[in-house]
């Protein structure tokens, strides 16, 4: 088995054993049933005592073939209202850019966990779409409306 | 002790005094609640401990009366240990290490407890562990000391056999307390990464490791012996030696040995260990260790070990432990024991599945599939459920491998036997709680049970590819015989399998006989139709969104269309269905269009019931109205749909024209609200109505009008007409939020991509709506982007919308020009939105830019010429600090430098601001910039390299020469590089030509030289 599948293989352990509150995260299966340990869904609850309670957040995460070299992609499917995700869904996150702060150590856990602080905090320094982006920096009030509907469309229960 | 360093006996005293003062305070009970004295008083400890008495200090109160004093005494030699070890001569660390093996014979002999003992036991590895450290056999050393009731030096210990001289020579206690410190040892080797290992060669572990094993093998087989003679086992001890066990068969595996400890060496210990499952105070503590050994597949277990391990499970402690978790009792010894029949059952998984078993494998399956019927709700009152499905999920992982490549299926008969009956076992527990039951449930029951739900839903498609189509049909005959019976709560469950199942079958029609066994009978059309059966709100949502996940089977089985999508419309009407019910209509409704042509009447008086209903919100209409207005495109003709078009947006202009009274009765939110609902219902009619496919813009076609007569801008112009109405009414003089304008804008721009019909407007009504948005409102990115999809709508005849494009560049420039004028009012969406309008517009716009170089006409004459401030207006945004014009700029540069230069008005413009473009880029990426602002400027950097070579090396040149002058931080910029670094910058950089990687790594790299090291992330 390759390191990347190997590893993969003590994520998914690793995250059965343990994994927090109200989160998923499974690899995909192929129409013919067959695990595709390369392609993970996972969801995202929004933080408690945040404007984005209540919400479960679908994420597709797509590891390379050099994971843990490189690190996996995460992309909110549908495209999240976020200042830090791009139009296509992909989260901008400095954990996950190997020139930046990527870590071959960093598990699947950790990047969730990450991703759903980046939601009630997101960070204006690396704007990823203009729509959110620019009603986070003039128009609060409509950012919050805004949010509190995307947690509307995404109940957790 | 000579570790002493010299200094006045009474300051020694008096340390000792403030060191017992301290300690008695930090345990005070006064103190718990003020956090910040006690961090004062920590920091003050800490000084203490790293003192130059600090040895004296510490050997002081291990001697005192009271534990807390002792335990500081023991950890402040570990904190001096680990920072002075190194300025002891080697007679001192002999005489330290003497003097602390002295201590702890003392005080295990004393009786101390045993949180003194292991944080002294942690000072005694510290010290083992230090490079060159005067200590080689440790345990048996201490061993030998703590028989000898004091320290023995360790050439004394060498004649000595520990298994035979020493160990029988220790008390019960003793054996404890040696065997904290083995554990504590066999951690601190285990926490050196595999770096440490490689650099410690100096350090010999390996007879230790003997050691330890002789220890752990003498403690568990007197344990043994105890139990057998039946006096009563001291539970203290065993547990050590298990964690022991465990921790030094991780010591083994992660050194390199001469002689390896081998697992027959090991055979004796390791049933000692299986044995001690039988013991009740260890028995949970021996499970745990035998599960993790199954799960390490360390070949630990030899085969008698297996056997044993088997007869462990299905013995009467197993039978009684079964009982338990049957009863409900959760408790840690239940659970360690299902923790061991699954990690035993995994090791066996293929000949369990294989058959024919003997008996005791017989029963262990037997077991496996009773653990799947303990009471109660999954993951809320059984918790054994989750992890047997778990165990059954990872079976049929792997089965699924062989299955697939074998060719005598017929051996799989046993295993696909037992993959079905787990299949039911599994439905069973995916029934939903019944109201009564739900009523006690907290959210985080409910979340449980549904990952429990996720978790079956995963098993189901790991088992589809061995049980195929026969699994579906289970789950049929279930839907259909609750349905007959109303037994809602397995009509559910049923029906929640055929949906997780819709993924492997949708597409391939596999399961085609056995969706129209249940969609073709009388009792599904009854329940459709509320014929006499009322179906409740759970089953009826999982319903709504089993059907909406298979499309592919609605889609080729037409004649269920018009009951299903009846069923859909009730349920719009109850809460949680309304939404997927909505999802499930607008796809039906448009991928089936045609075939629901007849069915229209009856859909639209089903809406008109519907929109009054509190369920009928912004989210549902719109989908519903999708639909809808995808059935009116199927209609015959231009007339038929206008008149339906005509009745549908009607009500929607009623409901603007009440919009607009709430509004002027100071009733905003009422009137936003509202108004947000009539533009995005009107938006989705234009996106329903759009034809299916690829539109034909022919590009060949003659033309000479933008806005050629058709049906619906002539005699059939009404429904364009309320449209219209609906825009102004609600955007004119009106609150206007940024969902409004958001809405405003998709109805402009669902019209885009056809070439008639009612949504396909004048192009002056878009220039106009774009004209008509108040500056630096929410919602300008939106309102441009409709421009640029407006140009790009036309982008096959621009030169048949000349006028308006014009317009538009005015009305960016106007914007740019004003804020220019007024800093105070500079907004970066405003800017940013505008030079992205003008970057799309270039491929196919581009000379209508370029020639605007005089002043705008009609506009004020003070006011620069149109094509110098648009393009100075980007020169500035390229300067930051705001990211997105930033962007914006960069990507408006490079598209311009990619224009064709044949054209002198656009070589002559490139020509003008080249110095000042270059000028601006080398100030950015000479550090001034934010990190990720450098990719978007290296882009511009490499066009301007690649398509002006000879200018490029002038003015970067001219531009690198003018740096640094100004920097008021001299620790930071650009003066921290040399002059002749930017000459090599330069030249490095027309030499990579303009390569991606080679001008990125270039230009990080000289930002980095530029801002520090510190902000390289690597360095």
């Amino acid at each position: 088995m390759s390191l990347c599948q190997n590893r993969l293989t003590e994520e998914r352990k690793q995250w059965r054993r343990d994994h927090p509150f109200g989160f998923y995260a499974k690899p995909y299966r192929t129409p013919q049933g067959a695990l595709d340990l390369k392609r993970w869904e996972c969801g995202i609850p929004g933080k408690s005592q945040t404007l984005w309670e209540g919400g479960l957040f679908k994420l597709d995460v797509t590891f390379p073939d050099e994971y843990p070299t490189k690190p996996p992609k995460c992309k909110f499917v549908p495209p999240l209202f976020h200042p830090n995700v791009y139009p296509s869904g992909t989260v901008c996150l400095s954990i996950l850019n190997e020139e930046e702060a990527w870590k071959p150590a960093i598990t699947i856990k950790q990047i969730l966990l990450g991703i759903q602080d980046l939601l009630d905090d997101p960070n204006p320094e690396s704007p990823a779409q203009a729509e959110a982006y620019n009603l986070f920096k003039k128009d609060r009030p409509a950012y919050e409306k805004r949010v509190k509907q995307v947690v509307r469309e995404n109940p957790a229960l | 002790m000579s570790v002493d360093i010299s200094g006045p006996a009474t300051d020694v005293q008096l340390l000792i005094t403030e060191a017992k003062t301290l300690v008695s305070q930090l345990y005070d009970p006064a103190n718990t609640g003020n956090p910040a004295k006690i961090k004062v008083i920590q920091e003050l400890l800490q000084t203490l401990q790293k003192g130059p008495q600090a040895w004296l200090v510490a050997n002081h109160l291990l001697g005192d009366e009271s534990t807390d004093l002792r335990f500081f005494g023991a950890l402040t030699f570990t904190v001096k240990i680990n920072n002075d070890w190194q300025n002891l001569s080697p007679e001192e660390g002999k005489e330290l290490l003497a003097q602390l093996i002295h201590h702890y014979v003392f005080l295990v002999d004393g009786g101390e407890r045993p949180m003194v003992i292991r944080k002294l036991a942690s000072s005694l590895a510290t010290i083992f562990l230090k490079p060159n450290a005067p200590w080689t056999r440790a345990l048996c050393n201490l061993a030998a000391s703590l028989a000898d009731g004091k320290h023995l030096a360790e050439e004394r210990c060498l004649p000595l056999d520990l298994r035979l001289d020493v160990l029988p020579a220790l008390s019960e206690r003793q054996l404890t307390c040696l065997l904290y410190f083995a554990n504590i040892l066999a951690e601190e080797i285990n926490r050196w990464t595999s770096e440490q290992r490689r650099t410690r060669e100096d350090h010999d572990i390996e007879p230790n490791v003997r050691d330890a094993f002789e220890i752990i093998d003498f403690v568990l087989s007197h344990i043994s012996q105890r139990h057998e003679s039946g006096i009563p086992v001291p539970e203290a001890l065993g547990t050590e030696a298990i964690t022991a066990y465990q921790a030094w068969l991780l010591v083994r595996g992660s050194i390199q040995m001469r002689a390896p400890v081998t697992t027959v060496a090991l055979s004796f210990t390791t049933s000692h260990l299986i044995l001690a499952m039988k013991i009740p105070s260890l028995s949970k503590a021996a499970t745990q260790a035998v599960v993790d050994l199954i799960d390490w597949r360390d070949s630990i277990f030899k085969k008698g070990h297996l056997n044993s391990i088997m007869e462990y499970i299905v013995s009467d402690f197993g039978t009684s432990h079964v009982a338990g978790l049957m009863e409900s009792d959760f408790d840690d010894e239940n659970m360690s024991f299902l923790d061991l029949l699954l990690a035993y059952a995994t090791t066996k998984q293929r000949v369990l599945l294989a058959g024919p078993l003997d008996s005791p494998h017989a029963r262990l399956l037997t077991l496996i599939h009773t653990l799947f019927r303990v009471p109660g709700y999954a993951a809320v009152d059984d918790t054994v459920s989750p992890l047997v499905l778990e165990w059954w999920t990872g079976v049929a992982d792997d089965l699924q491998e062989i299955y697939l490549e074998s060719e005598d299926q017929g051996a799989f008969r046993p295993a696909k036997q037992n993959l079905a009956q787990t299949a039911m076992d599994c439905f069973e527990k995916l029934k939903c709680p019944t109201a009564e039951d739900l009523a006690d449930w907290g959210d985080d029951d409910r979340s449980e049970f549904a990952a429990f739900r996720r978790d079956a839903c995963d098993f189901l498609l790991a088992i589809y590819p061995i049980l195929g189509v026969e699994l579906v049909q289970v789950f049929q005959e279930q839907a259909k015989l609750s349905l007959a019976q109303m037994e809602w709560r397995t009509f559910e469950a049923a029906i929640f399998c055929l949906a997780q199942l819709s993924e492997a079958v949708d597409e391939n029609q596999h399961a085609d006989e056995c969706l129209n066994s249940i969609f073709f009978s009388p009792e599904f059309e009854r329940l459709c139709e509320e014929n006499g059966v009322v179906i409740p709100d759970k089953p009826r949502q999982t319903l709504v969104d089993m059907l909406g996940k298979y499309q592919s089977y609605f889609e080729r089985t037409h004649a269920l269309l018009p009951r299903v999508l009846t069923f859909l419309f009730f349920s719009l009407e109850k809460g949680p269905c309304a939404s997927a019910a909505s999802k499930s209509i607008a796809h039906l409704c448009n991928s089936c269009r045609n075939a629901l042509t007849a069915e229209l009447p009856v859909f639209i008086s089903q809406f008109e019931h519907f929109r009054y209903k509190p369920t009928a919100t912004v989210h549902t209409m719109e989908r519903v109205l999708e639909g809808i207005a995808a059935i009116i495109q199927t209609l015959p003709t231009d007339e038929e749909k206008g008149q339906v078009l005509e009745g549908l947006i009607n009500f929607f202009v009623a409901q603007a024209e009440h919009a607009r009274t709430e509004a002027s009765n100071g009733l905003v939110e009422a009137a936003q609200a509202r108004g947000h609902l009539v533009l995005r219902c009107v938006a989705s009619i234009g996106k329903g109505l759009r034809t299916e496919g690829e539109v034909n813009l022919d590009p060949n076609e003659e033309e000479n009008d933008p806005y050629p007569p058709t049906f619906w801008n002539t005699h059939g112009c009404l429904s364009q007409q309320m449209i219209i109405k609906c825009i102004h009414l609600l955007m004119g003089n009106f609150p206007v939020d940024v969902a409004m304008t958001e809405a405003a804008c998709d109805i402009l721009k669902a019209g885009f991509t056809e070439t008639s019909g009612p949504f396909v407007f004048q192009p002056a009504i878009t220039v106009e709506f774009v004209k008509s948005r108040p500056l630096g409102s929410a919602g300008t990115d939106m309102v441009m982007a409709t421009a640029s999809a407006f140009l790009a709508s036309h982008s096959t005849h621009p030169h048949l919308i000349r006028a308006e494009t014009t317009r538009l560049i005015v009305h960016v420039y106007n914007t740019f020009c004003w804020m220019i004028e007024k800093p105070e009012c500079y907004d970066p969406e405003v800017a940013n939105s505008g030079i992205d309008f003008l970057t799309r517009l270039l491929p196919k716009y581009h000379p209508v830019l370029f020639s605007l170089t005089g002043v705008a006409p009609g506009l004020d004459t003070d006011r620069p010429p149109v094509l110098n401030a648009v393009l100075n207006f980007t020169l500035q945004s390229l300067q930051g600090p705001e990211p997105l014009p930033l962007r914006s700029a960069s990507q408006f540069w490079v598209s311009v430098l990619n224009l064709p230069m044949g054209s002198p008005e656009i070589q002559e413009a490139v020509m003008h601001c080249l110095p000042a473009l270059c000028d601006t880029l080398v100030s950015q990426i000479a550090g001034q910039c934010a990190r990720s602002d450098l990719e978007h400027l290296t882009e511009v950097l490499r066009k301007v390299i690649f398509k002006q070579q000879g200018a490029a090396r002038v003015h970067l040149s001219a531009a690198l020469a003018n740096l640094g002058g100004d920097n008021s931080n001299p620790e930071q910029g650009a003066s921290s590089t040399t002059a002749e670094e930017r000459q090599r910058f330069v030249a490095s950089l027309l030499a990579a030509r303009g390569a991606r990687a080679q001008t990125s790594q270039l230009t990080r790299a000289f930002w980095i030289k530029c801002r520090g090291v510190n902000f390289d992330y690597v360095g």
